[in-house]
């Protein structure tokens, strides 16, 4: 195709009706995932099926979408819907521990303080990625697998054919494996360890997951240390931690085999390795910024300069970073109030303390979540929640309204960070520009929270049972009952603080060596289940494999579509087999 | 000696998370206790101490074998991430200017943008050898301008799949000079 044979015209990009799509469906799929969420205990990225569908309205029913266009659309949908997950890990715990629920009166204040601070942790989500986004897109090229499968079914128009097949077929294989999981007729994991005869705490599985394999296909060998440290975790630590008694031993006359190895297998992991897996990731995360200074000061000093070297002819890509100051501030302010008006007696001087606390937090948990998304596709949002609950619990004094109010900032500020990387990351690869992807997603950014609290005070007030979640009714909230549990653990001083502080020594100090985001990446792989860290690291091998024998180039045209596929398969399998649990296709 | 201090420190790194791992619970408990089970997370400090020795001093003795010899090519044969004349940036830089050059600056070609895209993922697939060679800040001047060049080439092709050349050319222009800036930094570098 060559200039002389189109017609000229305006190119289509932040249109009314790519705003109005992307509005409409991020409400829809906020409260869909809201309720989603409190059945399952996980909400779904929204991103994969707001690209389609917005291919399907804008481009086949109005005729004249383009791929800018689209992107915005998926960016708009997906920002308001990410909020969803951070909502419901913390706000439903509130109504669960008697603290919201009781008089309508009463709550009023409390849900309008919850809204606005879950709206300023969506304003700051997008506009702390600001200065990052330079540093793990342009430089880092973090693969963000969701944020290019999605690119992947924006460029689709103009791939070519042999892309276009290789994705369908990607994306019927692995809806076809997710549906056969669902149905029970294949298994959750392949559980090589008991045919080999491993014990249970070695977690020897492979996740039948073909969207984990898509996402180590687009990885490659930046993605290889996540398998190092899983196999150093779960088939050296773990079984050393067990040899030297670490673990203790269940006994009594009706305790089998299998119960055994099943509290074995359960103590390694949530006692002992997934603790230390948080510490060495944030402690990897933060070396990793001290060694990037150089780098970042030169991006703060290119982005500040953004405003005095644009002209028409060059124009800015990148929002002001007056705008990052600005959220900073506000939301800074904002978090010191909300402490004043909830928990009057806590003081200016304590009040500030846990604002300034829950800032620096949000800017390390937002940049840890958006690095492990970008490197694996996997984040660990509740992890990083977790430790903001401790963190403020700890400051506030076991205040527990404050920390879940002041974690439901956090915990959608975070989300919306990795949100947003993968969206840019999108942009990027179909040649968007970041400022006006970052605009629309801050124009929208207080949509998500109002939509997501409504539906848990609708889903409260007006359940079909005495409550309308929570234990023993059909939306179990599990994530909320969770957060619960730990913050009565947590006022009972049972909190891995010195694993946390130990693994993050740990951390800094193997980020030392010359091997990019080796720390973040030996974390993540103790954070999560083995079976997950082996089948992305299959298919990190894998991608390596290919490119020796067949090249850069067709890795690229061949496996990038069909890895690209399968993320997209699973991605909306996932979407249909959560509606028939939920009871929607009569599940 | 390389050799030694890497396994020296992977031992380090296993004995601190090992040390790290420690707790204290009763040896034995029963399905009753197991609901209530208190744990204190105390680590062997004594042992994550030495580990801790042991891996910044095998840390300490790789940094300064790497600054005595010549630490870009042994850091980047360990890694496997050596860049021949062929892979350096000034070479593909300017592959990249010499395929767009193939162009008038009135015109604007899907292949062409397909050919250098392809240049585009070479160079951005050696960028940790490039980190190590020039250091982080030197990396950075000229991956920035290239970063951006590839973004509106990017834009210069979808813009054309979207039957829209004048905005594809208009991209395509500003991704020249982007990557003009970015040879030039290059050039600056090396």
């Amino acid at each position: 195709m060559s200039s002389e044979n189109s017609q000229p015209t305006v190119y289509r990009e932040v249109t009314f009706a790519a705003i109005a799509l992307g509005i409409l469906q991020g409400i829809i799929m906020t409260a869909a995932f809201t309720y989603a969420g409190l059945q399952l205990g996980f909400t779904i990225g929204g991103s994969t099926l707001a690209a389609i569908m917005g291919f399907v309205l804008l481009r086949v029913f109005l005729g004249k979408g383009s791929i800018a266009e689209n992107n915005i659309n998926q960016t708009i949908a997906s920002g308001i819907n990410t909020t969803a997950g951070g909502i419901i890990f913390t706000l439903p715990a509130l109504f669960l521990m008697g603290h919201l629920g009781q008089s309508w009166e009463k709550d009023f204040p409390v849900i309008v303080s919850i809204v606005l601070s879950a709206t300023a942790g969506s304003f700051l989500g997008v506009a702390m990625i600001i200065p990052l986004r330079k540093q793990m897109i342009d430089f880092e090229r973090l693969r963000f697998p969701s944020g290019s499968a999605v690119a992947v079914i924006l460029k689709s128009p103009g791939a070519g054919m042999k892309k276009g097949i290789l994705m369908i077929v990607g994306t019927l294989l692995s809806s076809a494996l997710a549906l056969a999981i669902h149905i029970h007729y294949l298994p959750h994991d392949w559980n090589f360890g008991e045919l080999l005869g491993l014990p249970g705490y070695t977690r020897s599985a492979v996740y039948l997951s073909l969207m984990n394999l898509g996402a180590g296909l687009l990885a490659g060998r930046g993605g290889l240390p996540m398998l190092w440290g899983g196999i150093l975790a779960y088939w050296i630590l773990a079984p050393l931690a067990v040899s030297f008694g670490f673990a203790p031993t269940l006994v009594g006359p009706e305790v089998t085999a299998a119960e055994q190895s099943a509290h074995l297998t359960s103590f390694t992991y949530f006692q002992l390795l997934r603790p230390l897996g948080i510490g060495i990731l944030i402690g990897g995360a933060i070396m990793g910024v001290i060694l990037a200074l150089p780098v970042l000061k030169n991006v703060f000093r290119s982005l500040s300069q953004v405003s005095q070297t644009m002209d028409d002819e060059n124009p800015s890509d990148e929002l002001n970073m007056k705008v990052i100051y600005l959220a900073v501030i506000g939301c800074f302010l904002f978090i010191t109030a909300t402490c004043l008006h909830l928990e009057p007696d806590l003081g200016i001087g304590k009040s500030l303390l846990v604002s300034f606390a829950g800032l620096v937090w949000m800017f390390f948990a937002g940049m840890i979540v958006a690095q492990c998304t970008g490197m694996t596709d996997t984040s660990p949002l509740s992890g990083m929640s977790l430790i903001a609950v401790t963190l403020i619990l700890f400051l506030s004094g076991s205040k527990v309204m404050l920390t879940i109010v002041i974690g439901v900032t956090v915990c959608v500020a975070i989300a919306q960070c990795a949100d947003m990387m993968q969206d840019l990351k999108t942009g990027f690869l179909i040649g968007g520009i970041p400022v006006r992807q970052q605009t629309v997603q801050l124009c929208v950014a207080w949509i998500g929270p109002l939509v997501s609290v409504a539906v848990v005070c609708i889903l409260w007030k007006y359940g079909m049972e005495q409550h309308g979640f929570g234990p023993g009714t059909k939306l179990q909230a599990p994530q909320a009952d969770a957060l619960q549990a730990i913050i009565v653990g947590l006022q009972e001083g049972n909190a891995p603080l010195m694993k946390y502080l130990s693994g993050g020594i740990l951390g800094a100090l193997v980020t030392l060596l010359p091997v990019g985001g080796i720390g973040v990446l030996i974390g993540l792989a103790m954070y999560l289940p083995f079976s997950i860290t082996l089948g992305y690291g299959l298919g990190c091998l894998l991608n390596m494999a290919i490119v020796k024998i067949k090249g850069l180039e067709w890795t690229e045209d061949w496996v990038t579509p069909l890895a690209a596929g399968l993320i997209v398969g699973e991605a909306l399998m996932g979407l249909g087999t959560a509606l028939h649990s939920m009871g929607v296709f009569g599940g | 000696m390389r050799a030694l201090c890497w396994i020296i420190f992977v031992c380090a790194f296993i004995l601190g998370a090992l040390a790290s791992l420690r707790v204290e619970v009763p040896q034995f408990v029963d399905k009753a206790q197991l609901a209530s089970l208190e744990v204190a997370h105390v680590p062997a400090w004594d042992f994550y101490i030495l580990a801790m020795f042991l891996g910044i001093g095998s840390l300490v003795i790789l940094k300064m074998q790497d600054r005595v010899n010549e630490p870009v090519r042994q850091q980047a044969e360990e890694t496997e991430e050596i860049f021949d004349e062929d892979h350096s940036p000034v070479r593909l830089l300017t592959k990249i200017n010499e395929t767009l050059a193939g162009l008038d600056k009135d015109e604007t070609h899907l292949s062409t943008i397909e050919a250098v895209q392809r240049i585009c993922l070479e160079l951005s697939y050696q960028r940790q050898a490039y980190m190590r060679a020039y250091g982080l800040a030197g990396f950075a001047a000229f991956f920035e301008p290239f970063s951006h060049g590839e973004r509106y080439l990017n834009r210069s092709w979808s813009t054309l799949v979207d039957r829209c050349p004048e905005e594809s050319l208009k991209s395509l222009n500003r991704a020249r000079n982007y990557f003009q800036k970015a040879l030039d930094a290059a050039r600056g570098e090396a």
